[in-house]
């Protein structure tokens, strides 16, 4: 079995340098891509849809740090969830009360058309969603293989859980305020 | 399958060429012109489309009892029998009536009747109400001209095509063009996005790298496209766009003013034509000067400040879908870091658009290939691309699904299983199981769309699947694969995961054409060809009859095995019947004695292709192939 590594024969790590990452994908789409087997049999043409549609699958993920961080947790036995996945992960109540409030603050200003507020909470949970990038990276960077997993790492893949999940309460709040942003450009131009 | 989402490979009995790098052409099927292209010594050229040598060819048919005129002559006649001549086709393509209902193709000038009872295709009534086209049909007549054209330019029978799209086309309207090509008697080998055929006309005439946006305004469609180049891979970053959207506004936001300023009305259908027409030609006027007259029952003068206050509303709606392409692209909207801006389509000529783009994206754009020919010539470059031709291997193209696909779940919400902006092909699994003790099957709702509820998608078709064993609720898992192939295009197949059975799938596509109504507009459009296209005609059936026949035979004898017991007996009769319509002259029992063999194979043809699945993922489990499709 391939996983998304393995589709791009890279290691399994954080870390990944974008442009080896692309060069690697351009090489294996020429292989595979349909285009390149317009006029082959139908087992061909079959195998090879399904090999780029994988290896589409495997670059989009492997290229966006939110979604390698969870795939490469998902490989270390932890399922946060994320797209396409129905699995959900406890998360600590007393963060879901501050992101509560937040939002809270967002409509308020939202409706009062307090646009200095927006931005600041804007600012606000950009600076927090990059903080807990950091905490994934800083997580990811003492971690093993996935296959070396020894037992002091299990808290550190908790803590790289547990900032994933974070990530997506902040990311879904700033859909909103790039919801806000886009009505606001559109609406003045 | 026309209209339906299903469309299964026979594993080695498609569209398997004998002769690679043979005719193949480019074609360019727009709201107001159409093109074809082919490639001549590495260079992609338009081909003549009328006897004067003109490259475009208007896209109008006019339907007389009896007889259907395509291009020019349909065009000037569209003025004095209006009802009968349909213009700007391509917006009515896979779209249904009551979708159409409300929106601006159907409300404003537009002269044209339709069929009462039509089902989910809207169907025209032309020929005196003596006929009822759909615009598949009435597309398909545009590609046989164009297909007459090119056969007659390069001296036989064309061997496969590349039909561009809107990249902003939705499933349906892009089934809805591959069945017009179909009809139109067309191998064709890809829908290609317009935008990125422009950009492969461009990047291989400049050999550039770099990022580049492509802004595309044709006659009735706007699409925004960003892509970036790298040694020879042409990916598609991401796009966005407006499928009712383009220079026909402009004529209409003309008209509008003319009449405002003559204080008339306009009822007549003729007399709306010819006021279209001639703010078609005012507006044309206006891109090199700097006042037009429109005359209609009195002169209206028109001065390009005038147009370009009537127009700037339509382009202001091009704002917010290039403001979303380029976030989409990782870009920053509001300071682009841009290497090009490519123009594309007719509109883009009009000056008040250039200074929008410049303004827009923040630098001059190009245009110095012809904006009505850039698509064309682009198409042609990707299909020599695709039937192997030239010494371009190394360039790839990688487009992406324009909008995101889902599932309906409980409550009437949509539940995303591929985003849009996702490389194509691309696929994603769902697992369901049963809620009821002893259900056998499940409904399943597609939907099209960004939003989150259903009433807010577009719905593209309902699945019911069969066939579950009957057991406890929760029993039985069924494993359901979305796979939207590189023409955007979307397959569905099922599996039940305890006992590996294929179920069956009952597709009712929402809009679009059910397989039997292409079958007969292909019988119909039969009768109304004339008796050298009947020839032709008998004979393509026969080259298709020998190419069912050959392909059996040797999937039989290769794996006769794979049949189901009882299976082999209906398939040999209907090889029997189909050899023997063959040896006849009446094209349309050869088609149906072949669709016939088609079907009593199909069974066949899924056990084979499944099959070929195991083995293309044999030493892997389920499981896995379902992770790495996620």
């Amino acid at each position: 079995m391939a996983n998304y590594y393995e589709i791009l024969d890279l290691d399994p790590r954080y870390h990944v340098a974008a442009r080896e990452l692309e060069e690697r994908y351009h090489a294996k789409s020429k292989l595979h891509h349909p285009d390149r087997h317009v006029k082959a049999d139908g087992t061909t043409r079959v195998k090879n849809a399904l090999a780029t549609a994988e290896l589409n699958q495997a670059y989009r993920t492997l290229k966006d740090p939110v979604k390698r961080a969870e795939y490469l947790l998902k490989l270390h036995g932890v399922d946060v969830g994320g797209e396409n996945s129905r699995q959900s992960h406890p998360v600590d109540p007393g963060f879901l009360m501050e992101i509560m409030e937040l939002r809270e603050e967002l409509a308020e200003a939202r409706g009062a058309r307090n646009e200095a507020r927006v931005d600041a909470l804007a600012s606000d949970v950009r600076a927090r969603r990059d903080r807990a990038m950091d905490e994934v990276e800083e997580g990811f960077r003492g971690l093993g293989s996935p296959q070396q997993d020894g037992a002091g790492e299990a808290a550190r893949v908790q803590a790289i859980a547990g900032a994933l999940v974070a990530l997506r309460y902040y990311h879904r709040f700033l859909e909103e305020i790039e919801v806000h942003e886009e009505q606001r450009a559109t609406g003045a131009a | 399958m026309a209209g339906g989402l299903l469309q299964i490979a026979e594993p080695g009995e498609s569209n398997v060429k004998e002769a690679c790098a043979g005719r193949v052409v480019g074609i360019d099927l727009g709201t107001t012109n159409s093109l074809v292209a082919t490639v001549r010594d590495g260079n992609p050229e338009c081909l003549a489309v009328d006897d004067a040598g003109g490259r475009l060819l208007p896209s109008v048919v006019e339907y007389l009892p009896g007889s259907v005129i395509v291009g020019r002559q349909a065009f000037l006649d569209a003025a004095t029998r209006p009802r009968d001549t349909i213009v700007s086709v391509k917006r009515f393509m896979g779209r249904g009536p009551e979708e159409l209902a409300g929106t601006e193709t159907a409300r404003r000038w537009t002269p044209y009747r339709f069929a009462s009872k039509t089902g989910p295709v809207v169907r025209f009534l032309v020929a005196n109400s003596e006929r009822e086209v759909t615009p598949v049909e009435v597309s398909a007549e545009i590609l046989k001209t164009l297909r007459a054209r090119a056969e007659e330019a390069l001296g036989g029978e064309l061997d496969g095509v590349v039909i561009t799209v809107p990249a902003y086309f939705d499933d349906g309207q892009r089934q809805a063009t591959k069945d017009a090509g179909r009809l139109a008697g067309l191998d064709v080998l890809r829908l290609l996005n317009e935008p990125t055929a422009a950009a492969l006309a461009y990047g291989l005439n400049k050999k550039s790298e770099g990022t580049f946006a492509v802004y595309d305004l044709g006659g009735g469609t706007f699409d925004i496209s960003i892509l970036k180049l790298t040694g020879g891979v042409f990916e598609v970053k991401s796009t966005g766009g407006d499928t009712a959207l383009g220079g026909d506004d402009f004529d209409r936001a003309l008209a509008d003013l003319v009449v405002k300023r003559l204080a008339i009305t306009v009822d007549d259908a003729a007399e709306q034509r010819a006021l279209l027409d001639a703010c078609r030609a005012a507006k044309h006027r206006l891109t090199d000067e700097p006042s037009a007259v429109v005359e209609l029952r009195g002169r209206a003068t028109i001065t390009r400040e005038d147009f370009d206050e009537a127009v700037a509303p339509i382009l202001q709606r091009t704002f917010a879908p290039c403001r979303r392409a380029l976030k989409d692209a990782g870009l920053d909207p509001a300071k682009p870091i841009l290497d090009g801006v490519i123009l594309v389509g007719g509109a883009t000529r009009t000056p008040a658009v250039r200074a929008f783009v410049e303004r827009l994206f923040q630098r001059p754009p190009l245009a110095d290939i012809d904006p009505d020919q850039v698509v064309a010539l682009g198409a042609a470059v990707q299909a020599d691309l695709l039937a192997g031709a030239g010494p371009r291997e190394d360039v790839l193209l990688l487009d992406v699904i324009p909008l995101s696909l889902g599932l309906e779940m409980m409550g009437g919400v949509v539940e995303k299983i591929i985003p849009r902006n996702s490389t194509i092909p691309t696929g994603a699994k769902q697992t369901f199981t049963t809620y009821a003790d002893d259900q056998t099957g499940f409904d399943l709702h597609v939907l099209q769309g960004e939003r989150e509820t259903v009433d807010q998608c577009r719905s593209l078709a309902r699945f019911q699947l069969k066939g579950l064993p009957p057991g406890p609720a929760g029993m039985a898992r069924l494993e359901v694969t979305f796979l939207v192939d590189a023409d955007g295009i979307l397959h569905v197949t099922a599996r039940e995961e305890t006992t590996g059975k294929e179920s069956s799938i009952d597709v009712k596509p929402s809009y679009g054409l059910s397989d039997e109504e292409v079958e007969r507009m292909l019988l119909e459009s039969y009768q109304f060809a004339e008796s050298d296209v009947k020839t032709r005609l008998l004979v393509e059936a026969r080259v298709e009859a020998d190419r069912i026949i050959n392909a059996t035979r040797a999937a039989l004898a290769s794996d006769g095995h794979l049949l189901a017991e009882g299976g082999r007996p209906p398939i040999d009769a209907a090889l029997e019947t189909l050899a023997r319509t063959r040896a006849g002259s009446d094209h349309r029992a050869i088609v149906a004695a072949s669709e016939a063999l088609d079907h009593a194979s199909q069974d066949f043809a899924q056990r084979r292709m499944d099959d070929g699945l195991r083995r293309a993922v044999a030493g892997r489990r389920i499981g896995d192939v379902e992770r790495k499709l996620e």
